[in-house]
């Protein structure tokens, strides 16, 4: 298994790599992982990917699978590919603030050759897969390249039961602005029921916890809004989901429906989600087994209330979810078999 | 500090510099820094291979680490500005080897075209590094020898040497190691048929194959020695080896020449035994000084005369023991020396 990651960061690559060694080995395969360090700084990129074209694992290997851009560059005679996302700087977020490549001739250069490489190296690959339908998209739009859309289950579902709900939605995720906790911390002043949000997860940007407190100050929300801006425990966080009304899952574009997602529908809660969160509505349905609102405070607080208002609603939505993830056949036999077949 | 130790990796096998690796990592995290171990795969058949994957680990990034530990060939061509390098060997199939029969790179036009890619490389990468550690002196001479450079050895300690005790000097030798032909298990038996004490023998180790163990069984029944000589054929337990160790009377290590001292030497010492070994065993006489803490033997005699003589005066094992634990304090065995100077 080939991957390749970032020193020093933990990145979703690395979860779902090590959780499919994992399942592997549980079937009784003796798993290799290949993890390839690597730099996006654009500069830097091509002579990286030579450098993982030259490292020849043919002889040692009966399958390679490969996880993270670039690890597919690797060769072999049986390749599989679960890719999980393009070099982005080079393909959708070209022309938008968030490319990483300058539109030099050099960059463009540098983009041109990321393309090329993927063009000519995915198709080695017998079998492609991505993590969800925008990723199998871009690689329709921009390479060409049929694939299909293999989605990620959890490693270690078992945590994640239910029990009676409480009063409050829980919204797990670090704290960044564009996983939007602010727009639930802004809808808790519109709430109209004694609903309560509970919010969880590492502060990455200190700045932004600063403003989520400002807004709870100012709106007085000191009983509404519970903020733990910390690292919690895989346990306390499937305690807390289990006693939950409901999983808040607001990302801004994201491209895969997120574990939390995923963490709620194995405890049977509905999820709510944002009509531009992306991946999420890849299995979120509205009024099905969650909600999905518009992108504003008074949406978000209607749908919150709604929760509240019906508990029976809301136990069927989250019975609704747990179904869910038999019907997209989200379990590790599914890609184990499909990696593999 | 973020460290990332950068390494080798040779799909589905596991060596001691894996192991090495992974000590090292803990042990820097236990004294405050972020360690990650950076794993580079390296496959070297055929030898055009081998250039492949230096180039391979020269255009490698490790990105966000304020400083790489490189340990191997060719992982440690990786470019960084901050470069240390704690040499395990360099690709000893281009430079001592090489002309013997271990030399495995081909004698053709390409093998030597390969051959020269690697001398030149380390001539022109190697120095990169700010400083230069090697785990032997011997490995420390011949990068002096064959590239010219200047280094320093640091001796790889035991993950916890506080393990190591000695109990009692009994009856008996401990030989622990894998069993095979370099490790020599023969020669020992040999040397017990010769003996002229009662001594008794442990051998304790998985053998490499079926046709290594039963080769030694039979030299052991060959001499009539089967209730002189032990032989447990199996990887055991840290428990049992600390346990042997603590109550042997002393240690024997005779491999043929190998690079480092060896593990065997080091855990002995921490248990207070002398070393038996010999002249053409290799990296042992880095830490075994004849008379002192052990004995170098030359030959099959001398290797019975060394039992026989810590058989038969007890009082020389313990003070050989003694000095032995000396040894260690004296080149600084310790991972506090080992952290010191990979992080200075």
């Amino acid at each position: 298994m080939a991957n390749t990651y970032v020193p020093f960061v933990d990145g979703g690559g690395r979860i779902i790599a090590s959780d499919l060694a994992s399942a592997l080995r549980e079937r009784g395969h003796e798993v290799e992982k290949l993890d390839i360090p690597f730099s996006s700084v654009w500069h830097e990129m091509l002579e990286q990917m030579l450098a993982i074209r030259m490292i020849d694992v043919r002889e040692q290997a009966d399958v390679l699978i490969t996880i993270r851009t670039p690890s597919h560059l690797l060769r072999h005679p049986n390749k599989r590919t679960w890719f999980i996302h393009h070099h982005r700087g080079a393909y959708d977020l070209w022309g938008t603030p968030y490319q990483d490549i300058p539109s030099t001739p050099r960059g463009i250069a540098v983009r041109d050759a990321i393309r090329a490489a993927d063009n000519l190296y995915l198709p080695e690959s017998q079998r492609i897969f991505t993590n969800s339908r925008i990723v199998g998209e871009r690689l329709r739009e921009y390479n060409d390249i049929d694939s299909t859309v293999l989605y990620p289950p959890l490693g270690a579902p078992a945590r994640f039961v239910t029990r009676e709900s409480s009063n409050y939605v829980f919204y797990p995720s670090r704290m960044l602005g564009h996983k939007r906790q602010l727009l639930a911390v802004e809808a808790a002043a519109h709430l109209t029921t004694d609903a309560r949000i509970v919010l969880a997860g590492v502060p990455d940007d200190p700045g932004y916890l600063e403003q989520l407190r400002a807004v709870i100050a100012e709106h007085r929300l000191e009983d509404r809004v519970e903020l733990m801006p910390t690292w919690i425990d895989e346990q306390v966080k499937a305690d807390l989901i289990a006693s939950s009304m409901g999983v808040l899952y607001l990302p801004f574009l994201e491209d895969s429906y997120g574990y939390v997602t995923l963490e709620a529908f194995h405890a049977a809660k509905p999820v709510i989600t944002c009509q531009d969160s992306g991946g999420t509505l890849e299995i979120v349905e509205d009024s099905a087994n969650g909600l999905v609102v518009a992108p504003d405070p008074c949406s978000l607080a209607r749908a919150i209330d709604r929760l509240r208002e019906s508990a029976e609603q809301a136990r069927a939505m989250g019975a609704a979810g747990q179904r869910s993830l038999a019907e997209h056949d989200i379990s590790w036999d599914n890609v184990v078999s499909s990696l593999l077949g | 500090m973020r460290i990332a130790i950068v390494n080798n990796q040779a799909p589905f096998v596991k060596g001691g510099a894996e192991l090495l690796a992974e000590w090292l990592q803990l042990k820097l995290s236990e004294h405050g820094h972020q360690a990650e171990v950076v794993r580079l795969p390296f496959q070297w058949r055929p030898c055009e291979r081998i250039v492949d994957h230096m180039l391979a680990a020269r255009l490698v990034r490790v990105p966000n680490a304020d400083r790489v530990i490189a340990l191997k060939f060719p992982a440690y061509y990786v470019k960084h500005d901050d470069k240390v390098l704690w040499l395990l060997h360099q690709f000893r199939q281009a430079y001592d080897l090489w002309g013997g029969p271990f030399q495995e790179i081909p004698g053709t036009p390409t093998g030597h075209r390969v051959r020269e890619a690697i001398i030149a490389a380390d001539r022109a990468y190697l120095p990169e590094a700010k400083r230069l550690y090697t785990n032997s002196q011997i490995v420390g001479e011949r990068l002096k020898m064959y590239s010219r450079l200047d280094s320093e050895p640091l001796f790889p300690p035991l993950y916890d040497a506080s393990a190591y005790r000695c109990e009692d000097y009994g009856d008996y030798f401990f030989y622990p190691s894998r069993i095979n032909a370099i490790k020599r298990q023969h020669v020992v038996v040999e040397a017990m048929a010769q003996l002229s004490t009662p001594a008794r023998l442990v051998m304790a180790g998985p053998p490499d194959t079926q046709q290594d163990l039963d080769q030694l069984l039979d030299t052991i029944a060959r001499y009539d020695l089967r209730s002189s000589v032990e032989v447990i054929p199996r990887w055991i337990s840290d428990e049992e080896k600390i346990d042997l160790f603590a109550r042997a009377r002393g240690v024997v290590y005779v491999p043929l020449g190998e690079d480092s001292y060896g593990y065997v030497t080091l855990e002995a010492f921490h248990a207070r035994k002398p070393v038996i070994t010999m002249a053409d065993s290799g990296g042992t006489q880095e830490l075994v000084s004849d008379g002192v803490n052990g004995f170098v033997a030359s030959d099959v005699p001398a290797v019975a005369a060394a039992i026989d003589r810590l058989w038969s005066e007890r009082a020389i094992a313990e003070r050989m023991g003694a000095a032995a634990l000396e040894t260690i304090a004296e080149l600084d065995i310790s991972w506090d020396r080992v952290v010191r100077c990979l992080t200075s």
